[in-house]
């Protein structure tokens, strides 16, 4: 008896996690050697979707299964083959969207997947160059090399918070044997018409809740505390020099990127294992919905980055600055 | 009267095109060559000219140092042309990490 093709949901979004997450699940774990994918009825799908969307159609590929998607020339569907959901994935069957693809450099940036930490500082500037646009022709940088101007300050914040969230992804997701399957994906968007900044770093690693086993700020054995502590200054698995020469961790940089979005006036999405938190309170996923690993999404209004300071965003506590040496 | 220690200039890579240095890993290479001149008797001028920094970077380059040598080593280090913001980021590490290390070694 043939499969029904798998219908994606009216919105894929950070907006909407529980439906978004369960879409993923069913997505990764459909049956056949080639799944059907329906994208006709999809209206919108966010960065947040789009990590998700690009994992599930890559976990198809892990055990060789192609992919016809029906509606590719369609609006949703032009739209995610042109931000390379699709890549990583066999198409079969799928008439491609007519025309060639704009140059959106200054809106748009496609999905990726990271595979090292050199890779993600890249990707990081040429995402957060996407998000505030090309310097203006003509307006040459200050001289003052001691201050950026408003263009710059604008993709520092950007890069700033994309470069915490990966260097996560990339370091705690890889721990606990998750070294050789973990994957980190982003993707980026700038929303024109409300001046909304939208970006998604998600990972396959072990997840917060391994990473923090342990700790004494943990206070229960769950996906839910295990967000919760993350969120706190200076939590962090290795935060001490060990035994391994590891890289230390001051546990500082999600709470840092948490604060600049509180005072962006955005929002904040992390989800991990069977949980979800966000700015305004947080869930639990459905059994068919969990994540293996952290997935984060972050809104932004990029007009507000205008007036942060991210050192002013960072949890100070009761440390004493010693005298430092500057010339 | 002591003799006023050499200095080495670390200047950090391709800060020249304005580079932002927002990943840990990139840190490991330039405080290997802090630490080299460090053991070799030499203070170590770290120049930021035209670099943008992240906290967790800067935990990576001097952080670590800190949890490994103590607080004597920031007599040893100079930080040169560096923004307000990179100078307040290094304030915040140095702080939380030699807190860090009084806590860690203190009876």
């Amino acid at each position: 008896m043939p499969v029904s093709p798998l219908r994606l949901p009216k919105f894929l979004t950070a907006r909407s996690p529980v439906e978004t997450l369960a879409t993923y699940r069913r997505l990764a774990e459909a049956e056949g050697d080639i799944v059907e994918l329906d994208v006709r009825g999809t209206e919108f799908v966010d960065p947040f979707g789009m990590t998700l969307l690009g994992e599930g159609l890559l976990q198809l590929t892990d055990f060789e299964q192609s992919v016809r998607v029906i509606g590719l020339d369609q609006q949703t569907g032009a739209y995610l083959h042109r931000m390379d959901v699709f890549d990583h994935v066999e198409l079969v069957d799928s008439p491609l969207p007519p025309g060639r693809r704009r140059d959106r450099r200054d809106a748009l940036s496609e999905l990726k997947r990271i595979d090292g930490e050199e890779e993600a500082e890249a990707v990081a500037s040429s995402l957060a160059e996407a998000l505030i646009g090309t310097r203006a022709q003509g307006r040459p940088p200050k001289q003052d090399s001691m201050h950026a101007d408003e263009h710059e300050h604008q993709m520092g914040i950007i890069q700033y918070v994309l470069s915490e969230l990966l260097s996560n992804a990339l370091s705690h997701a890889q721990r606990h044997g998750f070294r050789s399957r973990a994957r980190v994906w982003t993707a980026a968007q700038y929303y024109p018409s409300s001046d909304k900044v939208r970006l998604a770093v998600a990972d396959t690693g072990c997840g917060l809740l391994a990473t923090l086993r342990g700790h004494p700020l943990l206070e229960a054995e769950t996906h839910f505390a295990a967000i919760s502590a993350a969120l706190q200054p200076r939590v962090s698995c290795n935060r001490n020099l060990g035994v391994r020469a590891d890289t230390v961790n001051q546990g500082i940089g999600l709470t840092t990127v948490h604060r600049i979005i509180d005072r962006s006036s955005g929002d904040m999405l992390v989800v991990t294992g069977d949980a979800y938190q966000r700015q305004r309170g947080g869930g639990m996923l459905r059994d068919n919905a969990a994540w293996q690993g952290v997935a984060t999404a972050v809104e932004m209004r990029r007009e507000a980055l205008r007036s942060l300071r991210v050192p002013e965003l960072l949890p100070l506590g009761d440390a004493v600055p010693p005298e430092l040496r500057f010339e | 009267m002591n003799p006023t220690p050499e200095r080495q200039l670390v200047p950090l890579q391709h800060a020249a095109e304005r580079h932002f240095f927002g990943m840990r890993h990139a840190a490991v290479p330039e405080r290997e060559r802090i630490e080299g001149f460090l053991s070799e008797g030499f203070e170590v001028v770290i120049d930021f000219a035209g670099a943008a920094v992240t906290q967790s970077f800067v935990d990576e380059l001097v952080g670590r140092l800190i949890l490994e040598q103590g607080p004597g080593v920031l007599q040893r280090l100079v930080f040169k042309n560096c923004t307000d913001d990179t100078r307040a980021i290094l304030r915040f590490v140095a702080a939380d990490r030699l807190d860090q290390y009084l806590k860690n070694n203190t009876h």
